[in-house]
């Protein structure tokens, strides 16, 4: 009966909708934004976990987080390590001593003053504490006080992370009269620029004041900065039109309406790399892995161009490298390597002993779904065959770090190069899954550590990366960007050299 | 999981009779339109589906850069590609089959379980039954999405297996249903035949009973059908399970990404997963239309126009009551008025009581409906005059009628049961009636006496206690007192009984018509009495009117007709009346109609 | 009735310790799994094995669980492993987002569908299709789309309302009024269909019955025979429906609350599934349940006042 008519004329009417989507937000007004300048409304896509100093998470939480609490160290928006709460600090020329001096007259939001004592509470208690970064302290010995401002760290051996560590989660100062009680958790005492408003709502709206009596408040210009957490990516662009947030990262598909509505957008090039981490070198659970050749075929079989160009909608670049383009051990030349060629691809495995190929199970993640189709398809091409596993994300974690799967897809933020070497490279980094090594990178890792000269170090890194580029330890295939959009008088200051996020990378436009 | 359980004993009616049934049942479902073109383009689907490997240039997860947001209409994809180049027509058709497998697997479970366990549950007694009613209200408080979630490290995300689980979590939709159906079937008389000729339970189970629940069970897959395949997209939207099996779901949640761009991506998936949504839901309708008999349509049930009928110019008012010429009709399926009463001229006077007799069908009902003003508002008064009192009532308005309905004329019905409210006690319902028929406003208080009086009066032993009780709680005879009452209640002039004891046992038969004739008589009411029997025609009535076909056969005083019935027909009707049952054996013509059924199928029988 | 209700509550009660056992016993299939997420990838065994020890997950199962169960009976049900947020509150200002939804959502759901059902019922051809084909248009339009359209048009183009966020009522009712409008219009066009059949069919039925007629003939109002008398017996069935729909409702707003940023019962919810927050997803399951449970008795004691027949002694 009237079922044509019913199904044709629901079809008409979602088309009659798509198209008042597309027509009315074209000619939306935008850019006005009621957050007045004085605050900062800001989104986040996660919530953030537990603020206790032993429990921090990278990411984009540390907005919140890294507002509450002053890092000992922090790095500019230029990408320099910088004195932040320690006004100076130095190594031995060993390495095996770093030695921090706290500034004068910092208080905790209670108004007590902040001590090395309190320095030395948190970080042994980090490293007593089970928790995401622990590792970070691994190096470190014990934590002396000769005074109220001086801390030492002595070294089990030369780190050449901990530095940019101290400026990110373990190099936070926590309250030693709460850190242990419940509050640390959800509402901390911190000695950072804000505090954390009664109106905060956990888990939805992160609502932050300014203390007037920071050491250093004139360097954050919004009285108030507040951080809501919206999954959605759609959800986010029409907080920003409405004019609830004015700040927040985009889809590029957003770019331009959001653009011609008025918001200023800037993009960040180089943000975080797409890779295919060929993890097991020895070949212990994928033995064609333990060949170099296998591997230097995978990296062959990526059109990497054509790959940033249709599925990024070019918003990143094709690259080779895990490193930061920002950073010391990126070098462009390595970019001439493994161009797309799936024949002599092919020709590769055949000489490794696979000419017809292999079969592969790789995990199927939340951020690697995207990307699955082209990665099966490519690798399809040289003959290796995928098959993704459903992951259920309580358990894509433990997926990785099981060694189940020899290779996986990985797409991981930008860190600061001595931190992505060692969460790549050092046999117990995080990203190191089957604990590789090589005695000329082992060579190389302790040279790095101990060295105090920042070229001499520079110089160091771009040769691990040479090394992991050479031998194929994994196939980079993109790094991607990210479209900041801002409101009326807010500006994104960053350019993709500092990787930590916080509220340090906005300001005031005029 | 709306499987709302239909009426049990109604159920038994449609579906445990003959196997005959069931072809003829098959036949008008593909003389339904709706069932035929949902049921087309169902298969039409799933065949698209089965041929997707043939139709589709590409397989469903085959990505390639170029075709990365590829317009529709690009070659060897007719729809274009989709965000990660793949092929949204491929898509599209494998994704049918993700979701006739969803529907298979999750339905096939539910009713395996909810079946097999309904038949036990409701087949047993209490013991056995407490346990699956246990079992199930468990099943029923899973919290299912949140449980599929925390399963997905045991199912590994396959949609195969998460939709086994969501079939069990369907499953107590099907026991309920299967349960109350067994419950209602289970002491037929043909159930008990089997257990006494000695089947074994499990063939009782098998042969008898599950024959008598198939047909709601046919119904309610089809919802399964579509709640499966929705909850399944619902799924794969969210991004829960994996992601090799194409599905609508995480074609609408990529294109919804893409919603401002490529608003079509968003639309061809949302499209078909509605369409076979739809398809479903109208095919389980008109699936349930057939097997458990039409849904009516409604109706108004006022009329609101005039009637058709030009009121005779008013002659002399003869009696009370004057009928001329009245024909009734009913629109045929064809659209064409069929009549139903043809010219029928009747008349009453003060305090006489005249017998409208005739077998079902004869237009008697209609007759007296439409001097009460409530037939159907399908039905068409053609022509004709109806006027109480020498006052047209053929095109008053549905306020003034109000008027000289409960004040004037009243109304006692056939069926005393149903045609109390079930919801309000007896005096809420008689108390209503007194005030709205009252000629100045009546208060609540003053409105109740006059119920408890009247209650006293139609010899109901204790009025009080029948005031406040509820129409389930008084026996059939009690409640044919309280209409009497109710109708009575305004003092009306005329009063018109519609075979006010058919319904009742023989001995309260007997009563129910002493007090209709001492009412009668202290009131001083006209009653038309329309009635089968002949024996309540003797025993009332002073005059009789014979219908037949919708008209008149023949009139006259009771002695006349009973002494020389002059009509062929009348005389058939007297000689059919057994020789001393005269008042307790109800006529062959109406039996099957009796039963629990509202007499709105007589009515609907009498019009056809 | 009391103790009936009394009885529906206890058995409420046995249901829910068993739902939770069985959750609970599920869960505890991937507690390494979950534990080695919280720690992230620099998880060692070591560090895994000290963190079971910290949350007690290295007992055995069953005194988990009682231990749980024992708190939880308390009011105490545990904090987020993620986030160490009490988890009894937190469900409760969830569940306030959700149901100030869901409820708003639920009366406008029966207002309009209880009059579209009424109308098509007794006014029957052209508005009776009308009313059919708006709620089978709305039924099969997805929540997503109608969501998306109304937050184009009255947020961003006419910002009218908000686009996404929640505003207590005890904050400002006059904003929350606005927070909650899109996500219940939303839920309403998406539900109001079923309520709608099933009232235009049980009116359908009711208006056919003989004691309809008989009402009429009394001189009783067409408007209280249909509203008072015919509408009542046809609630039974259409309560079913909606105690259906509110459930359904409640599992709709898992998208309407992404959609809207909305800090609710369901994202809640489902997050903490897909993290494996062990304690809030057995928090959100004792919710679940007894939701689950109140909703039921709710029915069956609504349907009970409202059939005598169906009352319960």
């Amino acid at each position: 009966m009237r079922i044509r008519s019913t199904g044709r004329r629901r079809a008409l009417t979602a088309l009659a909708a798509a198209a008042v989507v597309a027509t009315a937000s074209c000619g939306a007004p935008g850019g006005r934004s009621s957050a007045d300048a004085a605050t900062l409304s800001l989104a986040v896509q996660g919530a953030p976990n537990s603020f206790d100093p032993a429990q921090l998470v990278d990411g984009t939480q540390s907005y919140v987080w890294s507002a509450v609490y002053d890092s000992l160290l922090m790095v500019d928006n230029e990408g320099e390590l910088k004195p932040n709460a320690a006004e100076s600090w130095n190594h031995s020329d060993d390495g095996k001593t770093l030695t921090l001096k706290l500034r004068q007259g910092m208080t905790f939001s209670s108004g007590d003053p902040v001590t090395s004592a309190a320095v030395k509470a948190t970080l042994e208690r980090t490293m007593a504490t089970p928790g995401p970064n622990r590792f970070r302290l691994a190096a470190v010995e014990t934590v002396e006080t000769p005074d109220e401002r001086t801390i030492v760290l002595r070294l089990k051996e030369p780190d050449g992370a901990l530095t940019h560590a101290l400026a990110t989660t373990v190099g936070v100062i926590g309250d030693p009269k709460t850190l242990d009680t419940e509050r640390t958790a959800l509402d901390p005492v911190g000695s950072g620029p804000y505090v954390l408003d009664d109106s905060t709502v956990n888990g939805s709206k992160y609502v932050l004041k300014k203390r007037d009596d920071h050491w250093n408040a004139k360097a954050y210009p919004f009285e108030t900065v507040e951080i809501r957490v919206i999954k959605d990516r759609t959800a986010t662009v029409n907080a920003l039109q409405s004019g609830a947030l004015n700040a927040a990262s985009v889809e590029v598909a957003h770019v331009d309406r959001l653009r011609s509505a008025g918001f200023d957008t800037k993009f960040i090039e180089a943000e975080a790399v797409g890779t295919l981490s060929l993890a097991d070198r020895d070949g212990e659970v994928l033995k064609p892995l333990g060949d170099e050749r296998v591997r230097r075929a995978i990296n062959m079989a990526f059109d990497r161009d054509k790959i940033v160009q249709q599925l990024l909608h070019g918003a990143g670049e094709p690259t080779r490298q895990l490193f930061n383009p920002k950073g010391d051990a990126y070098d462009p030349a390595l970019e001439k390597a493994y161009s797309y060629d799936p024949a002599t691809a092919k020709k590769l495995l055949a000489e490794a002993g696979y000419a017809d190929g292999f079969a592969v199970h790789m995990p199927s993640l939340f951020f690697t779904k995207p990307f699955e189709p082209t990665i099966t398809q490519s690798l399809g091409e040289i003959g290796i065959e995928v098959t993704w596993d459903p992951t259920p994300p309580q358990n894509s974690v433990s997926a990785i770090a099981s060694e189940k799967y020899g290779m996986f897809v990985m797409v991981e933020g930008f860190n600061a190069t001595p931190v992505e070497v060692q969460d790549y490279l050092a046999p117990d980094g995080p990203k190191n899954v089957f604990d590789s090594t090589d005695p000329e990178l082992e060579e190389l890792l302790d040279r790095v550590n101990a060295e105090q000269d920042p070229a001499k170090a520079a110089e160091l890194y771009r040769r691990i990366n040479a090394f992991t580029v050479e031998n194929a330890w994994s196939a980079p295939i993109f790094y991607s960007g990210r479209h900041w959009v801002t409101g009326d008088g807010v500006e994104f200051l960053g350019d993709g050299s500092n990787t930590f996020p916080t509220v340090r990378a906005f300001g005031v436009s005029g | 999981m709306s499987t709302d359980a239909p009426n049990p004993t109604e159920e038994t009616c449609e579906t445990g009779a003959a196997p005959s049934r069931r072809s003829s049942a098959a036949r008008r479902l593909l003389r339904d339109p709706q069932a035929v073109v949902t049921a087309g383009l169902l298969l039409v689907i799933v065949v698209l589906g089965l041929l997707a490997p043939l139709l589709a240039g590409h397989g469903p997860n085959e990505a390639s850069l170029d075709a990365i947001n590829a317009d529709p209409g690009t070659p060897g994809y007719p729809l274009g590609g989709d965000g990660s180049g793949r092929d949204i027509f491929a898509r599209l058709l494998h994704s049918i089959n993700t979701s006739v497998v969803s529907a298979l697997i999750a339905a096939s479970i539910a009713l395996a379980i909810g079946v097999t366990a309904g038949l036990v549950g409701g087949y047993f007694e209490r013991r056995v039954r407490g346990l699956t009613e246990w079992a199930f209200s468990l099943i029923m408080t899973l919290p299912g999405l949140l449980l599929l979630i925390v399963l997905m490290p045991v199912t590994g995300g396959d949609y195969r297996t998460t939709m086994a689980i969501f079939g069990v979590l369907l499953s107590p939709g099907i026991y309920r249903l299967v349960r109350n159906l067994v419950v209602g079937v289970k002491n037929e008389t043909y159930v008990d035949a089997a257990r006494v000729s000695g089947l074994t339970t499990p063939r009782i189970l098998g042969r008898h009973v599950l024959v008598a629940v198939r047909g709601p069970v046919v119904i309610a897959t089809a919802f399964l059908a579509g709640q499966a395949i929705t909850l399944q997209s619902g799924l794969a939207f969210l991004g829960v399970g994996s992601s090799a099996a194409p599905s609508f779901g995480a074609m609408i949640s990529e294109g919804f990404l893409n919603l401002y761009e490529e608003p079509l991506q968003f639309v061809w998936p949302s499209a078909l997963l509605g369409i076979i949504n739809a398809a479903l839901v109208l095919f389980g309708n008109a699936l349930r239309d057939t097997l458990q008999g039409a849904q009516p349509k409604p109706a108004k049930i006022v009329r609101t126009g005039p009637e058709a009928a030009a009121p005779a110019d008013a002659g002399p008012a003869a009696g009370l009551l004057t009928v001329e010429d009245l024909a009734i009709a009913y629109p045929a399926p064809s659209g064409e008025l069929q009549e139903v009463v043809s010219g029928v001229t009747l008349s009453l006077s003060s305090g006489e009581t005249l017998g409208l007799v005739g077998e079902s069908g004869s237009g008697k009902t209609q007759t007296a409906f439409a001097v009460l003003g409530v037939l159907p508002a399908e039905a068409v008064v053609t022509r004709g005059s109806i006027r109480l009192d020498g006052r047209e009532l053929l095109g008053l308005g549905e306020g003034e009628l109000r008027d000289v309905r409960g004040r004037s004329i009243a109304y006692v019905p056939q069926e005393p049961m149903s045609n109390l409210d079930p919801s309000f006690t007896v005096g809420a319902q008689l108390v209503e009636g007194v005030r709205a028929a009252a000629t100045s406003r009546i208060s609540r208080r003053d409105a109740r006496a006059r119920v408890l009086a009247l209650l006293k009066r139609v010899g109901i032993p204790d009025p009080e206690r029948t005031f406040r009780s509820y129409p389930h709680q008084i026996s059939g005879g009690m409640a044919q007192r309280v209409l009497i009452a109710g109708a009575v209640a305004s003092r009306p002039v005329l009063l018109i009984a519609d075979e006010p004891t058919t319904a009742l046992d023989v001995t309260v038969q007997a009563e129910i018509l002493d007090l209709l004739r001492d009412l009668e008589k202290e009131l001083n009411m006209a009653v038309l009495l329309v009635t089968h029997d002949f024996g309540v025609v003797a025993d009332i009535c002073d005059r009789v009117a014979v219908m037949r076909h919708g008209e008149i056969v023949e009139t006259g005083t009771t002695a006349e007709l009973f002494g020389d019935p002059r009509h062929a027909y009348t005389r058939m009707l007297l000689d059919s009346i057994p020789g001393d049952a005269v008042r307790s054996d109800p006529p062959p013509g109406d039996a099957a109609g009796r039963g629990p059924g509202p007499s709105g199928e007589t009515v609907a029988k009498e019009a056809r | 009735m009391f103790l009936y209700a009394l009885r529906r509550a206890a058995t409420g009660l046995v249901l829910a310790v068993l739902v939770t056992l069985i959750t609970y016993l599920l869960l505890s299939l991937s507690f390494d799994d979950i534990v080695r997420g919280r720690l992230g990838p620099a998880a060692t065994p070591e560090s895994v094995r000290a963190m079971k020890t910290d949350l007690g997950l290295d007992r055995p199962v069953l005194v988990q669980y009682f231990d749980w169960l024992s708190h939880a009976v308390r009011g105490d049900f545990g904090i987020s492993y993620f986030t160490s947020e009490p988890v009894g509150p937190a469900v409760a200002s969830r569940l306030g987002v959700t149901m100030s939804i869901v409820v708003v959502a639920l009366i406008a759901t029966i207002v309009v569908g209880v009059a579209l059902g009424v109308l098509a019922a007794t006014r029957g051809g052209a508005v009776d299709r009308l009313a059919q084909s708006a709620s089978l248009t709305g039924y099969l339009l997805p929540n997503l789309l109608i969501a998306i359209v109304l937050v184009v048009v009255l947020a961003i183009n006419l910002k009218l309302l908000p686009a996404t966020g929640y505003t207590p009522v005890t904050e400002n009712p006059a904003r929350w009024a606005a927070s909650i409008a899109i996500p219940v219009i939303a839920l309403v066009v998406s539900a109001v269909a079923s309520l709608t059949a099933q009232v235009r069919g049980s009116m359908i039925d009711e208006l056919r019955r003989d004691y309809v007629r008989t009402l009429r003939t009394r001189g009783i109002r067409t408007r209280s025979v249909v509203l008072r008398h015919a509408l009542r017996n046809a609630a039974g069935p259409a309560l079913t429906v909606l105690s259906f729909e509110f459930i359904g409702m409640l599992g709709g707003a898992l998208v309407i609350e992404t959609v809207f940023a909305l800090p609710g019962f369901g994202t809640y919810a489902f997050d903490a599934s897909l993290q494996g927050d062990v304690p809030i997803i057995m928090g959100v399951t004792v919710f679940a349940v007894l939701m689950v449970v109140s909703v039921n008795l709710a029915v069956d004691l609504v349907n009970g006042w409202l059939n005598p027949k169906a009352r319960v002694h």
